[in-house]
């Protein structure tokens, strides 16, 4: 970030050294990302706290480096944050309402656990931090309301016909059941794997839609 | 509740004994403002105190609560195991008996009451867990006692499946159940315990529901 500030207005207008400075500005952004990639990789290892010195080698860096690019660890765990919710929006396309009931479960589901996946190294990482990093904190929250605005839309029209309450009931608990920290309790503290944990956090969403429709709208029962 | 063993020698009336007696019983007194001071920090704040915030409540110095104490951890332990040990002695057991609605409705309100009691430490602990033995065997000698209420609680719906059903079902049941969840419920996603509540109740209806 120092040397993105290096480029200055006057070395621009004068033509001179413009393409030193893009050069330089260039460089900077590319080792940010290999900064960036690299404790992300360490994350993914199982190191929810990469050690600065940890970062530096597996970046290809100097310490000072990553000092001169991130004016601290929040900086730095904040710019993580961003590439890893970038890097799962090709997953979260909107869910097509006038799909059939099942058809929308299963595609609700499947955005669910690819992207709880995902960020199942991030968990405990993002726990210890997200109290003191106001940017994580807002990371998190937005992706809670993306999470519901998605479950929202996808079932819209069952949703529709519940009266106010039950409407928040039911969608407060699909989002509890599809949640990360679900998928987290399933896969990492009970032990289940990626399939028998896909089944049950299916199963749960599912019931949990079939407890607020009424049965004539679902013909077929939910396989588990 | 928990006791607290003191060392304190028997009593004979005057001299040495009477003096050991008179320090031991101080000591002891110190321990348990320092304990005291710690566990109503950690239900204010669901963090882990700092030394001279401990000490400062308990009105002593940030020496003494290291004379008792080695380190803030192993004193979080003991407020931990305080708070929880008292929360678990409140559980009354949900018998295998009458109908599952019902069952379903008592075990998720207790669970609740459990849960809520022991939020503000559990949260704190998240920061001391990754690194600590002691609390992540605490953490699952925790959730050992949980599958035993819910396997009383649900056996006659449990004991009705096939093995490996059954075990993803309790498997299910603890997950959705889990003290983590709660705090997910009430910290990160703002419910109110009334909701969050209602939440688990959805849960489990709908996990006994397609079980049976």
């Amino acid at each position: 970030m120092s040397d993105a500030t290096a480029a200055t207005p006057q070395g621009a207008i004068a033509g001179g050294p413009r393409p030193k400075i893009d050069g330089r500005v260039l460089r900077a952004a590319r080792t940010r990302e290999r900064i960036v990639n690299a404790t992300i990789d360490l994350i993914r290892g199982g190191e929810s706290t990469p050690r600065v010195i940890d970062i530096a080698r597996t970046a290809g860096v100097s310490t000072r480096s990553i000092f001169q690019h991130f004016d601290d660890t929040e900086a730095l765990f904040a710019a993580v944050a961003q590439q890893v919710v970038e890097s799962l929006m090709p997953l979260a396309k909107p869910i097509e309402s006038t799909l059939p009931w099942e058809e929308r479960l299963d595609a609700l589901m499947r955005m669910r656990i690819q992207i709880n996946e995902a960020l199942l190294p991030f968990r405990r990482a993002v726990a210890l931090h997200q109290p003191r990093s106001p940017k994580i904190a807002a990371g998190v929250t937005a992706g809670r309301l993306f999470a519901r605005e998605r479950a929202e839309s996808a079932f819209a029209p069952e949703l529709m016909r519940m009266p106010e309450a039950e409407r928040k009931q039911t969608v407060d608990a699909l989002l509890a059941a599809s949640d990360w920290q679900m998928w987290f309790g399933l896969r990492m503290t009970y032990g289940l794997d990626l399939d028998a944990a896909a089944a049950t956090m299916r199963r749960m969403v599912g019931s949990i839609l079939m407890q607020a429709t009424s049965s004539r709208e679902l013909s077929s029962v939910v396989a588990a | 509740m928990t006791t607290l063993a003191l060392a304190v020698p028997a009593a004979t009336g005057d001299g040495p004994e009477t003096r050991i007696d008179g320090r031991n019983l101080r000591a002891e007194h110190t321990r348990r403002k320092i304990v005291a001071a710690t566990r109503s920090l950690v239900e204010e704040t669901s963090a882990l105190p700092k030394v001279a915030e401990i000490a400062l409540r308990a009105g002593v110095s940030v020496r003494s609560v290291f004379q008792h104490f080695q380190e803030v951890e192993s004193l979080f332990l003991v407020v931990f195991d305080e708070i929880v040990a008292e929360a678990q002695a409140e559980w009354q057991p949900i018998e295998p008996t009458g109908p599952l609605s019902a069952r379903i409705e008592a075990f998720v309100s207790h669970r609740a009451a459990v849960c809520e009691r022991v939020l503000p430490v559990r949260f704190a602990a998240i920061s001391v867990e990754a690194t600590s033995p002691a609390m992540a065997e605490r953490a699952k000698v925790a959730r050992a006692l949980v599958r035993q209420h819910i396997e009383r609680a649900f056996r006659p719906e449990l004991d009705r499946l096939q093995p490996t059903d059954r075990r993803l079902t309790l498997d299910a049941l603890r997950a959705a159940l889990d003290w983590d969840l709660w705090m997910n419920m009430r910290r990160f996603h703002d419910l109110s315990a009334e909701d969050a509540q209602g939440v688990w109740h959805k849960i489990v209806t709908g996990l006994m529901g397609a079980a049976v």
